[in-house]
């Protein structure tokens, strides 16, 4: 129900004006124009400002010769193919070789930290291996029986090794002696057995670190299974035993930091264009993958926050800009597909759910046209201490110079991928 | 002989065919009085004008590919000149110069006062807010249905029949004295 007659009767006018007006409005329209004359007279001075406009319309023709101006341009001008303007704008700058320094920079420093890392970890299994040259002390949940230990000479270092290498194995980083005599335990069947593991360890007046390998199945907590190995020279003897509730929480603890301390992770990622530059034309990409966006970047987690990494990716990028030909200005358009290589920082915070966190990234870098930057806010999904999922959104800007002159091209972007941790 | 669609003249300019320049020069004379007039009024500047019909004929031009699914050539060549002029609008060159007053192609049976009536119908029209003035140019100087002019300014439907219904309510209020003589005449 219209609560405005004026703008009913308006509608009814344009409509009628328009043509499309359907014949019970039609009858509705013709008794409003019997009864008011001020609105006869306004559909008359509508009609005439039609009229007026189609014949303005026919009076308005561009000056003849215009024509030869613009068929002598069209004859003369050299009509650059797409792909070849690609190769003409700016390609090579300042931005490439900081780019590269900045990626040594990062490569060697994650390669220092690796191998740093790597040496490390040798020199910890060294000094297991060493230690089970003669004995070992095995504790397994809710087991306390001492077993025969075998022949010291007969334990090679192969089957030291199999439990943490073994499928589902968990490898835990090394407890000291006094914390696992000192922990507080829950149960008398565990206290006794971590006491005789303890009292066992302080007899033998082993200073050094023991080593923990938890026997838990993959995707499971330490805390969980509770099933532990203890290796240790503690002089010919073999004994099993279970841990009390305390340490396995404490380990478990442990085992959780151990998943955001520092490691390689590998994420590809794949987006969709929400909006980008708008052309002209429709000039259609020859690219097979169209308007899809990848990309594929080698992370390094710092913590369980941070990360910092490299990108390679490609992109389609609508680009416009104007430059002189001849005489002539000409406006260009093109989307070249771009391939993307730049730094990549990551923050993720604290779970706001179980395994999902939010996302913050940031990427710099350059294509084969100029510097590009990106943003991302998302949220990353982790059903896995291996695997994590990633959706978000995706604000991008590259920029582009012809002729001396900058130009850029936003987009914002859905962009969802899959991270590797190692 | 029936007369080549502006689609079938594009494909011969596009696929190179032997009357490629003829159809070229007929998609010309089709539509340049459409990029003229949608120039000219979003523009205002008859010097501009010039120069933006001609980067967008040439622009047009550089376009055409054998490749490209053509359905729409007018749409196609307005868009271009849309473009073409809201960048020519953000140069610093822009500056705004009325429109000639001497209605050349008028019907030199017309009257001196119906002359007149149309120079003060351009005058309003040049007056218009740009978000009148371009769907009322589109839909009544181009051609161009409800439906295109919707897609190429990106409006709802309603909002285009709107704008042009106020468009036209705004000249008339504007040169509403002339029309009465015209209607009492």
């Amino acid at each position: 129900m219209y609560t405005n007659d004026n703008t009913f009767t308006s509608e009814l006018l344009m409509s009628f004006l328009d043509g499309d007006l359907d014949p019970v409005r039609e009858d509705i329209l013709f008794s409003k124009l019997a009864e008011d004359q001020s609105l006869r007279f306004e559909m008359k001075e509508m009609l005439s400002v039609n009229r007026l406009a189609q014949l303005d319309a026919e009076s308005m023709l561009p000056p003849t010769a215009w024509k030869v101006d613009v068929m002598g341009a069209v004859a003369t001008v050299n009509i650059p193919e797409v792909s070849e303007k690609k190769n003409t704008i700016a390609g090579a700058g300042w931005w490439r070789g900081s780019f590269l320094i900045l990626l040594a920079l990062f490569v060697g420093s994650v390669g220092t930290l690796g191998i740093q890392k790597m040496l490390q970890g040798d020199q910890n299994t060294e000094e297991v291996l060493a230690a089970n040259e003669t004995n070992t002390i095995t504790t397994n949940a809710h087991d306390v029986a001492e077993t025969p230990s075998p022949d010291p000479h007969e334990i090679s270092a192969k089957q030291v090794e199999r439990p943490s290498s073994s499928p589902g194995s968990v490898r835990l980083p090394l407890v000291k002696l006094e914390e696992v005599s000192t922990v507080a335990s829950t149960s008398p069947r565990a206290t006794n057995s971590t006491d005789t593991v303890a009292e066992s360890l302080k007899a033998e007046n082993e200073p050094r670190a023991v080593r923990l390998t938890a026997l838990s199945p993959r995707n499971r907590s330490l805390a969980d299974t509770g099933a532990f190995m203890l290796e240790k020279n503690l002089g010919g003897r073999s004994k099993t035993a279970s841990l009390p509730q305390p340490l396995l929480n404490q380990v478990a603890e442990t085992d959780k930091e151990r998943q955001g301390e520092a490691g390689l992770e590998v994420a590809t990622k794949t987006s969709f264009a929400i909006q980008e530059k708008e052309l002209a034309t429709t000039a259609q990409s020859t690219d097979p993958l169209g308007e899809v966006g990848i990309s594929l970047s080698l992370l390094y987690r710092l913590d369980n926050h941070h990360k910092l990494g490299i990108e390679v990716g490609r992109q389609r990028t609508p680009q416009v800009f104007r430059g002189v030909e001849g005489n002539q200005v000409v406006r260009y358009e093109q989307t070249p597909t771009l391939n993307r290589y730049g730094l990549l920082y990551q923050y993720s915070s604290n779970d706001i759910l179980k395994g999902v966190r939010p996302v913050l990234q940031g990427m710099a870098g350059f294509t084969e046209t100029g510097p590009v930057g990106n943003a991302l806010l998302g949220a990353e999904y982790a059903p896995d201490s291996r695997i994590s999922l990633m959706a978000g959104v995706q604000g991008s800007l590259s920029l582009y110079r012809f002729q001396e002159n900058w130009y850029s091209s936003p987009r914002l972007d859905f962009t969802y991928g899959v991270a590797v941790k190692f | 002989m029936k007369e080549p669609d502006d689609i079938e003249l594009y494909n011969r300019v596009a696929n190179k065919a032997d009357d490629a320049e003829e159809a070229f020069n007929m998609l010309y004379d089709r539509l340049s009085p459409h990029i003229y007039r949608y120039c000219r009024y979003a523009l205002g500047n008859e010097a501009l004008t010039k120069d933006v019909f001609q980067e967008v004929f040439l622009r047009f031009y550089q376009s055409i590919e054998p490749d490209r699914k053509m359905t729409n050539v007018k749409g196609f060549v307005i868009r271009i000149a849309r473009n073409a002029c809201l960048s020519a609008r953000t140069s610093k060159h822009y500056g705004l110069s009325p429109l000639p007053d001497e209605i050349p192609t008028v019907d030199p049976g017309k009257s001196y006062e119906q002359q007149e009536l149309l120079v003060a119908f351009r005058g309003a029209v040049e007056c218009l807010p740009m978000q009148y003035r371009e769907p009322l140019v589109l839909r009544e100087y181009d051609g161009l249905s409800y439906q295109e002019i919707a897609e190429l300014l990106e409006l709802s439907l309603g909002t285009v029949k709107i704008r042009i219904y106020r468009a036209k309510q705004m000249i008339r209020d504007q040169i509403s004295p002339a029309l009465a003589e015209l209607i009492e005449e």
